[in-house]
């Protein structure tokens, strides 16, 4: 899965000022997967607008935002790991864990534990040990983030099974669940927080050196390591600032429920890793960024909120979901194709 | 080219039998920790709950084998099961079988589309998944539906054979049936050669498409006959009803022996990545197990059965 | 002048091939030293050994008076010396200063944050000395291939304030995707900064390195055959001594059947691939051999591909065998009878991890199986073994894996391949003996001869002169995507290895 080279820039033709047919066929193409999902975005919010009276009230765009908070966070931790062109399965299990031993920990129904506030630094460390793991492995087992990933996830889901006692435990305190109720400017405090860690995420993207070379990274590895540059650290760094991510995700399940479940988790690895790809954050590596997954978010979640707003089969959703993104990554990727271009 | 854990020639050997190894290990401890289960009857019994995920494993061998992911197979599976039983009423047993076909003609298109479209398979099947996922709740509106007994094909997939469940002959059949399509057919041989080297089996003048397309129809068709499977075991549908069966899928296909990279593995390797699979997920509930600890214990075997069996220098830089 | 750089007795083998036999050069601080000479003379090798990007396997470098050991391109960093080559070094989605400070980013980090001003600053003081006016903070995927040299040149530059003391700068063909204007920007900056550093400046093209080099070398098997100041260069001389020992062992072809050359089973008209080939037209007889030959960058390969169905956008019409081929794609291009060895063996060539037998038969296999597509392998082994008995491919058996025989032999098994097929008209050979030692080369060749003997037409591009002169009809030179000369009736009546040159270089 290495970065995807430009064909566009051929030899004789040069990059810029290329002229004829095929060159502004090629710009429209590049064009469309830079900005083609915020203007799909834009798109969506107006033709929904129009077609749903509903759609654009107030109420509904703050539950659109709700809605984004938890697939947002997520989002955020893979892209850092998808520019570097690898994967990371593992967040399903992760976050379910984390829901878990919050729920385990902070007053809770089944147990007499209560650390508070603790509880939140308590699964940041426990993501990124998990985010440790994958990258610690992966890079000096050397074997496919995909296997250590899946391996991962399926551990972190059994352990949440472990973890979970007989009954289910309850919140008794609002310490944790005051995130999700408390409002600042009609929008609760989850969505705040995850507004505040995608502006510091988009801020380490462009400013830091991780983002910088993560995504060199995914683009070109051998010229990086041939530069002296130390790919492995970047590469352990993004699997547990993902690991990170997913637990804080976890948080945010257990504010909204209250409760602990070890499959809290399931069912929040395939949207979000489509809406990334959706957004221009591509698999192979060195393209898109937070701001571009933010925005693959934005659109499954509206395409999701509007499809049943106009009354759409609320069954049918995932239908819906699933020929838009072939559509969207096929737009976004059409001017790559080339006869010895192989995809797997 | 030796990895990371033992020397050329160890590994060589390793790989051939690595998952040989593994289930003799497997069996032994499940030996110790659940003597009961290693009887006829319990043994017999497993398989036939298990065919469905025997039978999806077996066909999600070949896109895996070109190196290439097949996500939708279980939601497939609900589906084919689903369509199945609404059928039923008007086509009875044909209905089965016009869904099957009609699963392989799905599955041949997602194939084509991947290479026309040049979307990752990942993504591809990843919408696929959606789209089943979606049309399946939609018909049912998200219910159940069942089916009457009394049509061939379903009364006779619940039925048994000389002592042997049907739908276990069924897998083994068609296990069979691909394994000799590996070993003695041209397209076979392009299989491997294309998830070896794409590049080089397309300037050899073999037809991309056309390979890719059979390899995502045969996991389709196989998806679609293990959903009608589970509908003659439970006489009822639902949107659901194969969901658990995706990740041991996986599991199963990659413990077995089949590298993720592609070209390398059989059908064969996959049947015992498959017994593998089901004897950790009973094995560990029967020793007393947390039934939870079954993830974990697949986890562990993932990891340790690649990290031992991948070649890493054909990887090349490993993502 | 003081030597700025001094090579002496360099050797370096690759497996089989001898790509430098005992090379000495002396650079002058200074100076602009021109690398002249074919493919396979051993010029881009001498060079990445001074890059430090390949290790000697015998002699010594030396900088000014002390040996040096270059076991890494940041140990020739920090020895002063920086190689320009086509975007090797750069990474497209990062800006222009953060390439250009790829090997030394911390300056401008501090806590793993980027100071952007100071870099910018920086920046914009290194750009200055190529003139080369852009906003550091452009992503290098935008500018144009003539802006990213100067960005790699000034990025070698960099090395200055390391180094503290003159640099030696490499530019490998750096011109080969430059347009005429922007090749006269490059050496205008050549110019500029010839005074304090020394320029080793590889390139095909004759005319350049006499407009930039003060002193030119000329190199030939890879050996060091001669070297020419500027102003006592003549042209004439350095082709003929840029062909070297290859105009000794030819055996000359018996000139073939003139009543074969009637049927023709190929005709190209105006075809052309943008960026690579510019309306080249051809035609060939059954039976004939085709010779194509230009240097890199020349198109001679990419019309072939497109014959084969491999070019993703091109002009033009083919005929095959009398009737109009459309092929997009190799398996149409097979099904009528047409087969291809590419230059990329490991990656276009060969299945890798895969069996010798496994390999011949992936093309033709089927024709020797049942109706089914059952497969027989007794019938194909064979077939397969005589093939190797024939063209004397070392390995223990047939069942041995391909990726460990050496390069030629893995070569006639991709050979071996399009030999099984019973009905093949056309094959065509894409520099089919690049890497090969010369027992497998003439192997190779005998072979070749063999099968157009039998009717089959073969269209090569060769690597070298003795191979189009030794095989061919009918030769067509090619340069920048056109074709520059032809000649007919090659075994006969063979131009000169000087005609030749000249029209590709």
């Amino acid at each position: 899965m290495s970065g995807a080279s430009d064909p566009t820039f051929s030899p004789r033709s040069g990059g810029e000022g290329a002229r004829g047919i095929g060159a502004r066929v090629g710009r429209a193409s590049k064009f469309l997967q830079s900005q083609g999902p915020l203007l799909a975005l834009c798109g969506l919010v107006v033709l929904f607008s129009l077609a749903a009276p509903n759609f654009a009230s107030l109420g509904n765009l703050v539950a659109i935002l709700e809605a984004s908070a938890i697939p947002a966070v997520i989002a955020i931790g893979l892209t850092f790991v998808l520019l570097q062109a690898s994967i990371d399965l593992s967040l399903e299990g992760v976050a379910s864990l984390g829901n878990v031993v919050i729920a385990l920990t902070v007053a809770n129904s089944v147990n007499a534990m209560d650390i508070g506030l603790w509880a939140v630094p308590l699964v940041v460390c426990l993501g990124a040990a998990v985010g440790l793991f994958n990258g610690l492995i992966s890079v000096y087992a050397r074997m496919p983030s995909l296997i250590v990933t899946l391996g991962a996830w399926l551990m972190t889901l059994g352990l949440a099974s472990l973890l979970f006692p007989g009954r289910t435990p309850r919140l008794s305190g609002d310490a944790i669940t005051s995130l999700a109720i408390d409002k600042t400017f009609g929008l609760s405090s989850l969505v705040c927080i995850a507004f505040a860690l995608v502006i510091v995420a988009i801020l380490v993207e462009k400013h830091s050196r991780f983002g910088r070379i993560s995504r060199a990274i995914g683009e070109n590895e051998s010229v990086l390591r041939m530069s002296g540059i130390r790919v492995n650290r970047y590469k352990i760094a993004a699997f547990t600032l993902a690991g990170i991510c997913f637990a804080v995700a976890g948080l945010f399940l257990t504010a909204r429920l209250g409760l602990g479940n070890a499959r809290s988790g399931v069912g929040l690895l395939f949207p979000t890793i489509a809406a990334c790809v959706v957004g221009g954050t591509l698999l192979s590596g060195g393209h898109g960024g937070v701001r571009q997954s933010m925005i693959g978010v934005l659109i499954l979640i509206t395409l999701k909120n509007g499809l049943i707003q106009i009354g759409v089969d609320p069954l049918l959703q995932s239908a819906v979901e699933g020929a838009v993104i072939i559509i969207a990554v096929s737009a976004a990727t059409w001017h790559l194709r080339s006869k010895t271009r192989v995809i797997k | 080219m030796s990895n990371a854990f033992m020397s050329n020639s160890n590994r060589a050997r390793v790989q051939k039998f690595g998952s040989l190894i593994v289930l003799v290990i497997i069996l032994v401890i499940v030996a110790f920790a659940a003597p009961n289960l290693l009887r006829w009857q319990a043994l017999n019994t497993l398989l036939l709950d298990n065919a469905p995920l025997m039978l999806v494993i077996v066909g999600l061998t070949i896109p895996i084998l070109i190196g290439c992911l097949d996500l939708s197979v279980a939601a497939l599976a609900s589906f084919a099961a689903i369509c199945g039983a609404m059928l039923s009423p008007s086509l009875g047993s044909f209905g089965g079988v016009l869904v099957v076909l009609g699963a392989a003609g799905i599955g041949g298109l997602q194939g084509y589309l991947i290479g026309r479209l040049q979307i990752p398979s990942f993504v591809m099947t990843l919408s696929a998944l959606g789209i089943f996922k979606g049309l399946s709740l939609f018909l049912t509106s998200a219910n159940m539906v069942g089916i009457k007994p009394g049509m061939a094909l379903y009364d006779g997939l619940a039925g048994r054979t000389a002592g042997i469940a049907n739908t276990v002959i069924v897998v083994l059949l068609v296990a069979a049936i691909l394994q000799f399509v590996l070993r003695f057919t041209t397209l076979g041989r392009n299989f491997y050669a294309f998830g070896s080297s794409e590049l080089a089996t397309y300037a050899s003048g073999v037809r991309r498409d056309l390979v890719r397309s059979i390899a995502f129809a045969i996991s389709a068709a196989c998806a679609a006959l293990a959903g009608l499977m589970l509908i003659s075991q439970t006489m009822f549908a639902n949107a659901t009803i194969a969901d658990g069966m995706l990740l041991p899928a996986l599991v199963g296909v990659v413990v077995g022996g089949t590298a993720i990279s592609g070209g390398v593995g059989s059908v064969f390797s996959s049947l015992i990545g498959a017994i593998i699979a089901i004897l950790i997920r009973v094995g560990v509930t029967l020793s007393g197990f947390p039934p939870s600890s079954q993830d974990v214990a697949f986890g562990m075997v993932i990891l340790i059965a690649v990290a031992l069996t991948t070649d890493r220098a054909k990887i090349g830089i490993v993502k | 002048m003081t030597t700025a750089l001094s090579l002496a007795g360099i050797s370096k083998r690759f497996g089989d091939v001898l790509a430098l036999d005992d090379v000495s050069v002396d650079l002058k601080e200074g100076e602009v030293l021109g690398l002249i000479g074919q493919n396979g003379s051993g010029k881009s090798t001498l060079m990445k050994i001074m890059a430090g990007l390949h290790r000697p396997d015998s002699g010594q470098i030396s900088i000014g008076s002390r040996i040096v050991q270059l076991r890494s391109p940041l140990d020739a960093a920090r020895a002063g010396i920086g190689l320009v080559h086509q975007e090797q070094s750069l990474i497209g989605s990062l800006t222009v200063a953060e390439n250009l400070f790829l090997d030394k980013q911390s300056d401008f980090a501090r806590f793993g944050l980027y100071r952007w001003s100071p870099m910018r600053d920086e920046a914009k003081r290194q750009l200055a000395k190529v003139e080369l006016d852009v906003d550091p903070f452009t992503p290098l995927g935008e500018l144009s291939f003539a802006k990213r040299q100067m960005v790699e040149l000034a990025k070698v530059l960099t090395l200055e304030e390391l180094v503290n003391g003159h640099l030696v700068i490499l530019f490998d063909e750096p011109t080969s995707v430059l347009n005429p204007p922007d090749i006269q920007g490059l050496f205008a900056q050549i110019r500029r900064i010839k005074h304090r550093s020394s320029v080793v400046f590889v390139s095909h093209r004759m005319d350049e390195i006499l407009d930039i080099s003060d002193r030119v070398l000329v190199m030939s098997d890879g050996r060091n055959v001669a070297e020419r100041e500027k102003d006592r260069v003549d042209v004439d001389e350095l082709y003929e001594l840029m062909v070297g020992k290859q105009r000794m062992d030819r055996v000359k072809r018996r000139p073939r059947d003139a009543h074969l050359s009637d049927r023709k089973v190929l005709e190209v008209a105006n075809m052309s691939v943008p960026g690579e080939v510019s309306n080249v037209s051809l035609s060939m007889a059954a039976g004939e051999i085709l010779g194509l030959i230009g240097v890199h960058g020349s198109g001679a390969d990419a019309v072939l591909r497109t014959i084969f169905g491999m070019a993703d956008k091109w002009a033009g019409a083919i005929q095959f065998e009398g009737k109009p081929l459309k092929v997009d794609s190799p398996a149409a291009a097979v099904a009528k009878g047409i087969g291809y060895l590419p230059s990329e063996r490991k990656t276009e060539g060969m299945v890798r991890n895969t069996s010798v037998a496994e390999n011949a038969a992936i093309a033709f296999g089927w024709q020797y199986g049942s109706r089914l597509g059952l497969v027989s392998r007794q019938r194909e082994r064979g077939v397969i073994e005589s093939w190797v008995a024939k063209l004397q491919i070392r390995t223990p058996s047939i069942d041995h894996q391909i990726d460990l025989l050496s390069g030629g032999n893995q070569q006639k098994v991709v050979l071996t391949k399009w030999l099984l097929g019973n009905s093949m008209k056309l094959l065509m050979l894409d520099h089919p003996t690049r890497g090969l030692d010369p027992g497998a080369r003439s192997d190779l060749f005998a072979a070749v001869r063999e099968l157009a003997d039998k009717g089959l037409s073969i269209l090569l591009v060769g690597d070298t002169l003795d191979e189009v002169l030794s095989l061919s009809d009918e030769i067509l030179v090619m340069k920048d995507g056109e074709i520059t000369a032809s000649f007919s009736d090659v075994q006969a009546s063979p131009p000169s290895e000087e005609e030749l040159v000249r029209a590709m270089v």
